[in-house]
């Protein structure tokens, strides 16, 4: 087995808290001051007060300085494939700020996440096979060119998408980091686990001030980074082949997150033929937990709760042998249809009773 | 609550100058772009001074050293790096036999020029050149059907490598292809020697690798084309199959503990035969499997690469050793799956039994 340096795991994790605690005020008072801030009033908003956005600005300054740590400090751990993290990744947030502040169509911001993530297969970040959840392997051949970009593009738009509630976005991706930490240490992967780390680290120090009651946001700047480098690290191990974490492992880890994103563009699709496909909405999960009558504290803990469920479905799917692992699937697919099917129940129940008051 | 901000009176803290959105984006913008400049300075030096030093770079290096009059030293670096390396071209091969490194000087040459040429696509009359000294007539006293389907393999396989034409210049005549295959950094023996382990093979064995995995023992073959390390323990005194295992060292590292299980349970003195199929590198765990494939008589770096992280995977890797052997005694060639952006190509390691005189 490959010997773990916990130790650096620590001090990237413990690193990347400490400096988003010192950063998160400073940049809260930059977007005080420059009045880049989200005001309620659109009906998908749920928050009721001015809040200022730039949190996430703070995740991209710290992201630089881990690869910059660990490139100076312990090259045997560094990675040539982090460079070009750190260049897609700068352009990713200029574009989120961008969006933060004159607002993009999520036509513009989906192309320009799909070109900028194409560049990484240019850099390695691909897989020619894919590990099959039912054992063995599948040979991507020329699907790996639309691999990469799809992948990392739809999971900072389910990041993006989960930005919804104080401390939901943030919670999910230091739950679907540590869940990833978990396989990756399991599998001896360590840059993997020096991104986790990171993502954990920044991620927690991150929700001391965006936990309900926030008091800033990350914004898109911050949700699209967070998604893109979670989306990119599960294919950093993964220069020359086989997807070392396959990537079935992560689409379990980021079940919820995921999920959203598949309902959402479900009901995009409905609302395609009025011309209103990338129009956002309020329908989204944690939409339609708050309308059922819960408090953004309980849906957030409750999204939480799930996340970590699948999280620990995700590292068994890791851990146990080839051919147990379609249970594991069958055993995920059965605890998101049934979520499905108990959310459209109480919803039709709280529409019944609604209906009943009303009359 | 932190402070700086006021959860009723955020708004009342907005700057006194408001600026237009398109000036915000161009202060953050700047900001943003400050922080990579900065994190650029500090981070491209760093990188520039370790690629120099990285072994991937040993051609340059050796190169250097030589312009500065240190030949010996420079045919040093240039052989650990073919050691570590294998590159499939023909520069470090000519270098090396042009500064006259030692045990690797006479196989430089040739390998060189099997280079060049396959650099222009091979032909008939560049393998009829290429033959050599080595006489490859007893061949045809011997039941080569091992050997025709490492050449099939290597002719199917060695597309990807070479700009060849397997209807022109293949299939070739099975001395002229013993040439090829015993060039391509392969062995073949036709004194039944086992490398320099002091057994003879009882019967002929034939390991290739490249894509799929032959284990041509005795004209049966016993390998096959799942992802996995193929291995044989053949019994030196008859030839007889004494363990047959695959083990798929992409899966996990359990994979390589049940092989270092398995190597472990073979006697002293029997044969081994190893030829890897796709990818069996990722899960090689030094730690218990190592010694014991150098138990067989092979070595260490030549098992998977002085680095493995810095080859690629589907590694054609084929061996043949004596379990109670020293590392290094044993036959084996391996070709990276790729490197420096050239691809790696087919192996072959073959023992045939020397020739009786009839009495």
């Amino acid at each position: 087995m490959i010997e773990q340096p916990w130790w650096l795991y620590l001090i990237v994790g413990a690193g990347s808290w400490g400096l988003t605690m010192v950063l998160v005020p400073l940049f809260r008072r930059l977007a005080v001051a420059i009045d880049v801030v989200d005001r309620p009033g659109l009906a998908r908003k749920v928050h009721t007060r001015v809040i200022p956005y730039l949190g996430g600005l703070p995740f991209y300054i710290v992201f630089l300085a881990v690869v910059l740590f660990i490139q100076g400090g312990f090259p045997q751990y560094g990675r040539a494939a982090l460079y070009p993290m750190c260049v897609v990744g700068t352009l990713i947030v200029l574009m989120g700020v961008y969006d933060d502040i004159k607002d993009m169509s999520s036509l513009k911001k989906l192309i320009v996440e799909i070109i900028l993530c194409s560049f990484l297969f240019y850099w390695g970040f691909k897989t020619d096979v894919l590990s099959s959840p039912f054992g063995g392997s599948i040979n991507a051949g020329w699907l790996a060119l639309m691999i990469t970009p799809l992948w990392i593009a739809g999971v900072i738009n389910a990041i993006n998408f989960s930005d919804g509630l104080d401390g939901l976005a943030g919670g999910l991706v230091f739950l679907c980091a540590a869940s990833i930490f978990a396989v990756a240490f399991n599998n001896g992967q360590i840059v993997s686990c020096i991104l986790m780390a990171y993502l954990m680290g920044t991620t927690l120090g991150f929700l001391f001030y965006n936990f309900h009651p926030a008091t800033v946001f990350m914004g898109d700047a911050g949700a699209l980074f967070l998604g893109f480098v979670l989306g990119a690290s599960t294919l950093v191990e993964e220069q020359k082949g086989v997807t070392v974490i396959a990537l079935a492992v992560p689409m379990v880890v980021m079940a919820v997150p995921i999920l959203d994103t598949v309902l959402s563009f479900v009901r995009r699709l409905q609302r395609a033929r009025k011309g209103q496909f990338f129009e956002p909405d309020r329908d989204h999960l944690h939409h339609r937990l708050l309308a059922l009558g819960l408090t953004q504290k309980q849906v957030v803990l409750s999204l939480y709760m799930v996340s970590i469920l699948a999280g620990l479905m995700a590292f068994m799917m890791s851990v146990i042998d080839e051919e147990y692992r379609f249970l594991i699937i069958i055993l995920a697919a059965a605890f998101i249809g049934s979520g499905v099917i108990v959310l459209r129940f109480i919803e039709s129940l709280a529409q019944q009773n609604r209906t009943g008051g009303g009359e | 609550m932190p402070p700086g901000v006021r959860r009723e009176g955020t708004v009342g803290m907005i700057a006194k100058t408001p600026l237009t959105p398109g000036r915000k984006v161009a202060l953050l913008w700047l900001l943003l772009l400050s922080f990579f400049a900065i994190f650029n300075l500090a981070y491209l030096p760093i990188a520039r001074m370790q690629a120099a030093h990285s072994p991937l770079r040993f051609e340059q290096r050796a190169a250097e050293m030589a312009a500065e009059g240190q030949t010996v030293a420079a045919a040093s670096v240039l052989r650990d790096g073919v050691r570590a390396f294998r590159p499939p071209f023909p520069e470090p091969y000519a270098r090396l036999a042009e500064y006259g490194a030692g045990d690797l000087s006479a196989q430089a040459a040739p390998l060189a020029q099997f280079y060049q040429f396959a650099d222009d696509g091979l032909t008939a009359d560049e393998i009829a050149a290429m033959r050599g000294p080595q006489d490859w007539s007893a061949l045809a006293s011997q039941d080569p059907s091992g050997l025709l389907a490492a050449i099939r393999l290597f002719a199917y396989r060695g597309m990807f490598a070479f700009p060849m034409d397997p209807t022109g210049a293949w299939p070739l005549g099975i001395e002229d292809a013993a040439a090829v295959l015993s060039l391509a950094q392969g062995v073949l023996r036709m004194d039944g020697a086992v490398g320099t382990t002091g057994v003879s093979a009882p019967v002929p064995i034939v390991a290739a690798s490249g894509g799929r995995a032959l284990l041509h023992i005795d004209g049966v073959d016993y390998g096959g084309s799942k992802r996995a390390m193929y291995v044989a323990i053949v019994s030196p005194i008859d030839g007889q199959i004494l363990q047959l295992g695959h083990f798929d060292l992409n899966e996990s590292w359990d994979e390589s503990l049940r092989m270092a299980q398995f190597l472990q349970g073979a006697r002293q003195g029997a044969i081994g035969v190893f030829a890897a199929s796709e990818e069996a590198s990722v899960y090689l765990d030094y730690t218990h499997l190592g010694p014991e494939l150098e138990y067989f008589g092979l070595e260490r770096e030549a098992i998977i690469g002085h680095d493995r992280k810095f080859l690629g995977l589907k590694y054609a890797f084929a061996a043949i050793g004596v379990k109670g052997t020293a590392p290094g005694e044993g036959l084996q060639a391996w070709s990276p799956g790729e490197f420096d952006g050239r691809t790696g190509h087919p192996v072959c390691c073959a023992v045939f039994p020397a020739r009786k005189e009839p009495q």
